[in-house]
């Protein structure tokens, strides 16, 4: 026996309200199905809205849990590969480089304007793909995918460390003999945004490939 | 997944083998084919497969394939390369433990 597309689609309406992403909902809810009809053809003759219930007051606890792994997993996939990125020979290069530049400019334009264009530039960076994704994600009411998602924890946590550096370190950043760490924080923080959009940039082609058939 | 802690440590080796002998699997499959192999004896729970099989992913040991089956999407798992290397290691792994194992636990029979 196979449930009905009314059937599927109301255990999505259940599971939706606690598992937003679609790619940990679809999982969960083939595997709710898949064990409804198991029942059904071991005899449960009882109507699927029953069966249903009876299953998720046993197992919701454990599909949820499920849930936050799959979140931590992705988490810890995406940190490994921004790591290994951000400690790529190319990138450390790069780093040295834009370093490099910083310094020649703090040295011959004016240091307090340029770094604040500096920081101008780098929350751009940042907060641009941020609006980019949540426009199109609401425009075109496309799914939401977890991995690429858990991008904007890193975003998150770059936005904060600027903050941080510009509240707490303002009155150290603000003489000009610290232009040395200036240019390589800059550096760094260069690194890492380079680091995470191609990382952004593998996550949504390997999603783009392996969930060809929600897109 | 059984009670037994015993199992527990052995769960991706299980999964690694599984997938080995077929060509590609989904969760469900997974739980189902176990529970027959051991006649009942061990049963894992989505709480326990689900984030070993998403571990493993990551890892890169895994690959995925979505397919549409019965109304509703279908996630299959199949072993990469590096994945079928790792499951041999895997296995040599648990024969030697078993083995070791079996020496201390029945002597005779070792």
């Amino acid at each position: 026996m196979t449930l009905t597309q009314d059937d599927i689609q109301f255990i999505d309406n259940y599971l939706s309200s606690k598992i937003e992403h679609i790619d940990i909902r679809m999982e969960m809810v083939d595997h709710v199905a898949e064990s409804i009809e198991a029942k059904m053809n071991k005899g449960d003759d009882r109507d699927f809205y029953y069966i249903f219930k009876d299953y998720m007051v046993e197992n919701k606890r454990k599909l949820l849990e499920n849930n936050k792994q799959f979140l931590k997993t992705a988490t810890q996939k995406l940190s490994n590969a921004i790591l290994k990125l951000f400690v790529s020979p190319l990138h450390l290069f790069l780093t040295i480089l834009i370093s490099y530049l910083c310094y020649y400019f703090f040295q011959n334009i004016d240091y307090s304007y340029s770094k604040n264009i500096a920081f101008i530039i780098t929350l751009i960076l940042i907060i641009t793909p941020a609006i980019v994704y949540g426009s199109v994600l609401k425009f075109y009411k496309y799914e939401r995918f977890s991995s690429a998602e858990r991008i904007n924890f890193f975003l998150i946590f770059l936005v904060q460390l600027l903050n941080f550096i510009n509240i707490s370190n303002s009155n150290l950043l603000d003489e000009k003999p610290h232009t040395i760490l200036m240019s390589v924080m800059i550096g760094l923080i260069f690194n890492f945004v380079l680091s995470l959009s191609r990382v952004s940039i593998t996550v949504f082609r390997d999603c783009k490939t392996k969930y060809q058939a929600i897109l | 997944m059984s009670n037994s802690k015993l199992y527990k440590g052995s769960l991706t080796t299980i999964i690694l083998k599984l997938l080995n002998e077929h060509d590609k699997m989904y969760g469900y499959e997974i739980t189902q084919k176990v529970k027959v192999l051991t006649k009942g004896e061990l049963k894992i729970t989505e709480g326990a497969l689900y984030p070993a099989l998403h571990k493993l992913e990551a890892e890169g040991l895994l690959d995925v394939e979505v397919a549409k089956v019965d109304n509703r999407l279908r996630k299959y798992y199949k072993l990469t390369e590096t994945g079928t290397k790792e499951t041999v290691s895997k296995l040599e792994e648990l024969a030697e433990y078993i083995k070791t194992m079996q020496a201390l636990v029945n002597p005779k029979l070792a």
